[in-house]
């Protein structure tokens, strides 16, 4: 193999390759960096909340103890409109995103609900979570700022139950903005076992075809 | 605004193919090369004003990628472990597509060539820069980097050689 067929040969074992991400997702993220240096006191703080923009919201636990046998079936998910207006929202399994969704938006929560889009790629990194084929969100233009004050939820370690539990607070949220949780498997760093499911939250650009309204 | 809009939207239609690929073949994960890319074309266009006056803003861009760092607490903190399989429901049937591109063998060729020498590759034969500018983007001697390129080109092409093949006899 020559010096110009060994060129040709590394140019074309990447020609398929093409970028996923929109203008407007560049934009929209390079409007926040723009808005965060011109805000020099928030810097640290807004640096942190980029950081967690496409945040895991918690952990599950580990798995059931054989003998433990539950006295009754729980549903796949539970979700209650508290006395405050916030919506605590407790998975158990990833099934019915369609219904999760619908009941999330009859409690006046924006929200896109994906379970299992498709399997990523081993070791993928989380952030490519949300790249997943026939999404129907954008990430909000606003930026991701105020996730943490729309979607929280206890600590892994405090769940009593085998289960992931958010908390949504639905006026936190931004004008124009919705919440998408994606569950999927095989994303993640580590790369030393292979059960890695993740659920994924993040805000997102509210329109009928991702978020209903 | 608007001119600099559709100056930065033109840039980034003809260039985001070939950062991408530059910063994959220099780290050899196409998400993590995802990432960095996105990251470092929106610094792009939260300073537009001066990377475009760059004489050569996508080595810029890859300059960027190439130095953010993304902390391990932040990656760790961001991914969910789950040992138990029996919580989660079948997924679908359409599943199990992988969404990668990259030709195997090369890129695994590649992946023996030191950090270094991928990076000096992928400037020079992807992005097409020439030695002196490819020497900027890395902060070492142009001398170092026709150097590096030297030894990794002579090691892919004694990775990559056909196999020989042994002859038949009848």
């Amino acid at each position: 193999m020559n010096d110009d067929e060994l060129i040709t040969a590394v140019r074309k074992s990447v020609a398929d390759v093409h970028s996923a991400t929109s203008i407007e997702q560049i934009m929209g993220r390079g409007h926040a960096l723009r808005t965060r240096r011109r805000i020099p006191g928030a810097a640290g703080v807004l640096a942190v909340i980029a950081g967690v923009a496409l945040a895991v919201m918690a952990l599950l636990s580990p798995a059931r103890p054989a003998s433990h046998q539950p006295a009754a079936k729980l549903a796949a998910w539970t979700v209650v409109k508290e006395a405050d207006g916030s919506v605590s929202i407790t998975i158990r399994e990833f099934r019915n995103a369609a219904g999760l969704q619908r009941k999330l938006r009859a409690d006046g929560v924006r929200a896109s609900v994906i379970f299992y889009p498709t399997k990523l790629r081993d070791g993928l990194p989380f952030s490519r979570l949300f790249h997943v084929p026939h999404n129907p969100c954008h990430p909000f233009s606003g930026g991701q700022g105020k996730l943490l004050k729309v979607v929280g939820g206890p600590r892994p370690s405090h769940l009593g139950e085998h289960s992931v539990i958010s908390v949504v607070h639905p006026s936190a949220l931004p004008r124009h903005a919705g919440v998408q949780f994606i569950a999927t498997r095989n994303v993640g760093y580590l790369r030393t076992t292979n059960q890695r499911h993740a659920l994924g939250v993040r805000l997102v650009q509210a329109n009928r075809r991702c978020t209903g309204s | 605004m608007g001119l600099q809009r559709l100056d930065f939207a033109e840039f980034y239609r003809s260039a985001a193919d070939e950062c991408l690929r530059t910063v994959l073949i220099s780290v050899g994960d196409q998400g993590t090369a995802q990432d960095l890319v996105d990251e470092a074309f929106a610094r792009a266009w939260a300073s537009w004003g001066t990377v475009s006056r760059h004489p050569a803003p996508k080595a810029w861009v890859v300059r960027t990628a190439l130095n953010a760092s993304i902390s391990r607490w932040r990656r760790r903190h961001r991914e969910v472990l789950v040992s138990d399989p029996g919580t989660v429901a079948d997924p679908p049937a359409n599943g199990g597509a992988s969404d990668s591109f990259v030709d195997p063998k090369i890129m695994a060729a590649l992946m023996r060539l030191s950090a270094r020498q991928r990076q000096v590759v992928a400037l020079r034969l992807i992005l097409d820069l020439d030695t002196g500018r490819s020497a900027e983007v890395l902060g070492i001697a142009p001398g170092t980097v026709m150097a590096h390129l030297g030894r990794a080109m002579a090691a892919l092409r004694n990775d990559l050689k056909p196999e020989r093949q042994e002859e038949t006899r009848p």
